[in-house]
């Protein structure tokens, strides 16, 4: 009950701050979210993996939108777990060339600074890779001609706040060459990162160092995303891929796949194959098998039902 | 005495998580689904229709009833139940805050996905510019500069069929960008004065 009123606070705030009177043209709010739930074999395990909620408000001024405002709870693990997902607040300069986000966002780092896979079973690489996917702290992003550019600096806590660590603020970047149907960027992370507690030093960090190169390609049905990045932990070489491909065969039904590789701290390797379906507008239900050569029982079968939707209020 | 806490504890987490389910599940029941077409990445891609945008406003306007069962007798179709209640498009501004004309967005189903339509209109509600957003379709025509440069110029009072003022091979692609690009010429005639 206590994680169920930490989310409601985190609501309540975010109700008064949408009544700040910041100027009249503000445009109306958008609420979205979702619901995961997921059974997994062999584990025989049903698990509420999460419901959240997003709200995003814009504030324009003379020369149009300015200010974005986004907050998002999520209500994780059978709701054993409320956290903050994405809580921000971007000021948009003109054309999109540069903008300033302040708060706790997704790094720009490799696919994840374009593809969020945290709803889906086939997952990127950056939870093992980076073990930080989103921090605390300022970025600056924006594009010029066909480049986008991003650079952040956070406090490397990741989902952990408020505690007394000696993490350093970790610096991220991505620069990426962006056409219609693909694109290809290179990113860096530099800093101290809090680990999770199972990979956690003495001094509960750990300095990463990390150089990745991603690749997005739309081809008709077909989408490939690939990343390859590498680094150190406290100067130890790690190392590793990942590439995902999804199908479409009707607009009902996608195949997807994964095959990731890391060697580190923990290696691992594997292989992923599920099918998507769609049952109607923002409801779907997904399978997917990922065999991991590393892991003793090798095999796991997961079924997602995920329901997602919006409202402008 | 062991067992006997685990069992209220885990009958207290079922409680919780069912109760938190169906109130969310009331919660999204009781909403629309809201089958909105967002404009991706509109700073990289407004100068494509605008060449002299600087900036882009949202703007909302909520759709009654009445005014969606107005568009749907106009369109000849029914909209799809995310689009009866809202609609979202984008003021284009030049250097002075001028308004340089409008962007409109649409979805519709392709054979491998959803087609996403972006389309410029001017403030004089004629076609500016129209883009394919995303799509995952096979046929290529539907993109193709040719096939799109032949919206331009077109109004609320043109059919917009293929065949008639629109050459195309007659691909579903090429008929819903048609089908879009005629609903967003009416969605802004009936919506830009609504507040």
């Amino acid at each position: 009950m206590k994680n169920i009123g930490k989310g409601f606070c985190l609501w309540l705030v975010a109700l008064i701050l949408w009544q700040i009177p910041v100027r009249a043209n503000a445009a109306g709010i958008q609420l979205s979210g979702g619901i995961d739930a997921r059974y997994t074999l062999p584990k025989d395990r049903f698990n509420l993996e999460g419901i959240f909620l997003n709200l995003r408000k814009t504030w324009s001024d003379e020369m149009g939108d300015r200010w974005i405002a986004v907050i998002q709870s999520d209500f994780d693990d059978n709701l054993r777990r409320v956290k903050p997902y994405q809580v921000y607040l971007q000021y948009k300069g003109p054309l999109g060339k540069w903008n300033i986000r302040g708060g706790h966002y997704l790094l720009p780092f490799g696919l994840l600074a374009t593809y969020d896979t945290e709803r889906l079973l086939l997952q990127g690489l950056e939870k093992t890779s980076l073990r930080i996917r989103k921090d605390t702290g300022v970025e600056v992003l924006g594009r010029f001609g066909m480049w986008d550019y991003a650079v952040s600096i956070t406090d490397g806590l990741g989902d952990r706040k408020f505690i007394d660590s000696m993490a350093n603020p970790v610096f991220t970047g991505r620069l990426a060459y962006v056409e219609d149907d693909w694109q290809l960027g290179i990113s860096t992370l530099v800093g101290r990162v809090l680990m999770n507690p199972e990979f956690e030093t003495d001094d509960g960090a750990v300095r990463e160092r990390r150089l990745a190169v991603d690749f997005t390609r739309t081809q008709g049905p077909l989408v490939i995303r690939a990343e390859a990045v590498g680094g150190t932990n406290n100067g130890h070489l790690v190392y590793g891929a990942v590439a995902l491909a999804d199908y479409a065969l009707t607009p009902e039904v996608e195949l997807n796949s994964r095959i990731a590789s890391w060697h580190g701290d923990s290696d691992s390797q594997s292989v992923g194959l599920g099918i998507t379906f769609q049952i109607r507008q923002g409801l779907y239900i997904r399978l997917a098998d990922i065999y991991d050569f590393r892991r003793k029982s090798k095999n796991e079968i997961e079924a997602q039902i995920y329901y997602e939707f919006s409202k402008m209020f | 005495m062991r067992s006997k806490l685990r069992f209220i504890m885990n009958s207290a987490r079922c409680f919780r998580t069912g109760l938190l389910l169906v109130i969310t599940v009331l919660l999204v029941a009781s909403m629309a689904h809201a089958d909105v077409c967002v404009w991706r990445d509109p700073e990289r891609t407004m100068q494509k229709i605008f060449p002299q945008a600087r900036d882009y406003e949202t703007i909302e306007r909520k759709i009654s009833g009445e005014k969606a069962r107005v568009i749907e007798n106009r369109l000849g179709k029914p909209l799809d139940p995310g689009e009866r209640q809202d609609w979202i498009f984008y003021r284009i501004m030049g250097n002075k805050g001028e308004a340089l004309g409008y962007v409109l967005t649409d979805a519709e189903k392709g054979e491998y996905g959803a087609i996403e339509i972006v389309m410029g209109i001017t403030p004089e509600g004629k076609v500016a510019g129209v883009y394919i957003q995303r799509a995952r379709e096979r046929d290529k025509e539907f993109k193709s500069k040719d096939f799109l440069a032949q919206f331009i110029g077109k109004t609320k009072e043109s059919p917009l069929h293929i065949g008639k003022d629109i050459k195309a091979e007659g691909s579903l692609p090429a008929e819903q960008v048609s089908f879009a690009a005629r609903k967003m010429l009416i969605m802004y005639d009936e919506l830009r004065k609504e507040k």
